[in-house]
């Protein structure tokens, strides 16, 4: 009788009367259910309609196809992607991916200047790449008096020092790198994550296609 | 048989004088047997039309979905890995509906009326049985309405299980969910009809309405 005042209770016995029509409900459950249906009107009003329900889709009569769908002919088949091509995609994805993060890389200044240019270049650019690189070091010496100085003049050591300690975080040794600024970081982070969307995405649009 | 009137003589002896299972005839259509391919289509033909045209509401349209089912499942056999053959075909049946969804999004819903009545497909029995009786005509129509109104995924469990009398193990594996999850969507899809028939309480049979 406490049941009845318990919807909590009813709507949990609900959820099983359509399992329990089906079979689909271990001993216990059928036990518990066939229990309170004996005792609830509602919810055994409930369970006839919902097995009136299911005996009227059973007995929906089965529409016919007016033709039949064999193939008359062998159908037009997409051609299997040729391996190439797969080395292709795979190739531009890798190289997409590798710039997007030497972007983001440059931007948080993880990488110096000297790396960039290094993996690719032939011989043909080596001493274009060289040149290049040889004139930030230039610039990089004459920037950055405090540590000659520092040599010459024993008197401007401690501030020297101090300087030195400031500028450690931001710049190592003799190279330039550009300061890390919150834009630069919020930048790389927004490339770093259009890399990793677009990764998903194509792993979506393949799982879709092999599911056809 | 009562359907002869709607399949060819010769699709018919396809049908019956030969009975390989799906698996021998897959591996033949994978190598290129046509004939092979056209027997599974035979044997699968009414199940996934009736599906598409339950699911759709609409004849033109559930013929068309069939037909790209079998194309599209001629063109990815060779990634059938196995199981259930029906549930496979069904599943492409089922993602095929939802691309005329996609499709029809924006223009005028499926579920109207007219597409139902004007475009009704030939039905099975010529001699029905008192149940099937009872569910012609305008209650059946009704309990279309009814299944048209169910969110999609919830329309296309309770379509697999209840129409077409699959198990939970095969609809599941055709829809791609766990039994679990199937289970809690048919009985949710379940209780939603029975909750929009009995606002049409005057076409039930007397024992629904008993109720």
């Amino acid at each position: 009788m406490f049941e009845r005042f318990s919807p909590g209770r009813h709507r949990r016995f609900r959820a099983l009367l359509s399992p329990y029509l089906d079979g689909r409900l271990d001993d216990v459950q059928v036990r518990r259910l066939e229990q309170h249906l004996r005792t609830c009107a509602p919810c055994q009003g409930e369970m006839q309609t919902l097995r009136d329900t299911v005996g009227l889709l059973r007995s929906l009569p089965r529409a016919l196809p007016r033709r039949s769908f064999t193939l008359a002919e062998r159908p037009a088949v997409l051609p299997p992607t040729p391996a190439y091509l797969w080395g292709m995609r795979a190739a531009t994805s890798v190289a997409a991916i590798a710039l997007m993060l030497l972007f983001a890389g440059d931007f948080l200044g993880t990488f110096s200047r000297e790396a960039a240019p290094a993996p690719d270049s032939g011989p043909a650019t080596a001493q274009e790449a060289k040149s290049a690189l040889a004139e930030p070091q230039e610039g990089a010496k004459t920037q950055e008096p405090p540590s000659a100085m520092a040599a010459e003049d024993p008197s401007t050591q401690i501030e020297d020092e101090a300087f030195a300690q400031a500028a450690a975080p931001g710049a190592t040794d003799e190279e330039d790198v550009l300061p890390t600024t919150a834009l630069e970081v919020a930048l790389g982070g927004l490339l770093a994550a259009l890399a990793l969307i677009t990764l998903f995405a194509t792993r979506r649009l393949r799982r879709r296609r092999a599911m056809l | 048989m009562a359907a002869s009137g709607y399949i060819s003589p010769v699709d018919e002896s396809l049908e019956f004088t030969s009975d390989p299972p799906d698996a021998s005839l897959v591996a033949r259509a994978q190598e290129g047997d046509m004939h092979a391919f056209n027997q599974l289509v035979q044997r699968y033909q009414r199940q996934v039309y009736y599906v598409a045209f339950r699911m759709l509401g609409d004849s033109h349209l559930a013929e068309d979905v069939a037909q790209e089912t079998f194309l599209r499942a001629y063109r990815g056999l060779s990634r059938f890995r196995g199981g259930s053959l029906k549930a496979w075909l069904l599943r492409i049946a089922s993602n095929a509906c939802h691309d005329v969804f996609r499709s029809r999004r924006g223009r005028q819903d499926l579920s109207l009326d007219s597409l139902m009545e004007e475009r009704e497909a030939p039905w099975a029995s010529p001699d029905p049985s008192p149940e099937e009786e009872a569910v012609s005509g305008e209650l059946g129509r009704e309990i279309q309405r009814g299944l048209l109104a169910l969110p999609r995924d919830q329309r296309m469990v309770l379509i697999l299980v209840d129409v077409e009398g699959m198990s939970y193990e095969e609809a599941a594996e055709a829809v791609g969910i766990p039994p679990g999850t199937l289970r809690s969507r048919l009985s949710r899809a379940r209780a939603k009809l029975r909750d929009h028939l009995l606002q049409k309480r005057e076409l039930l049979p007397p024992s629904f309405r008993h109720q």
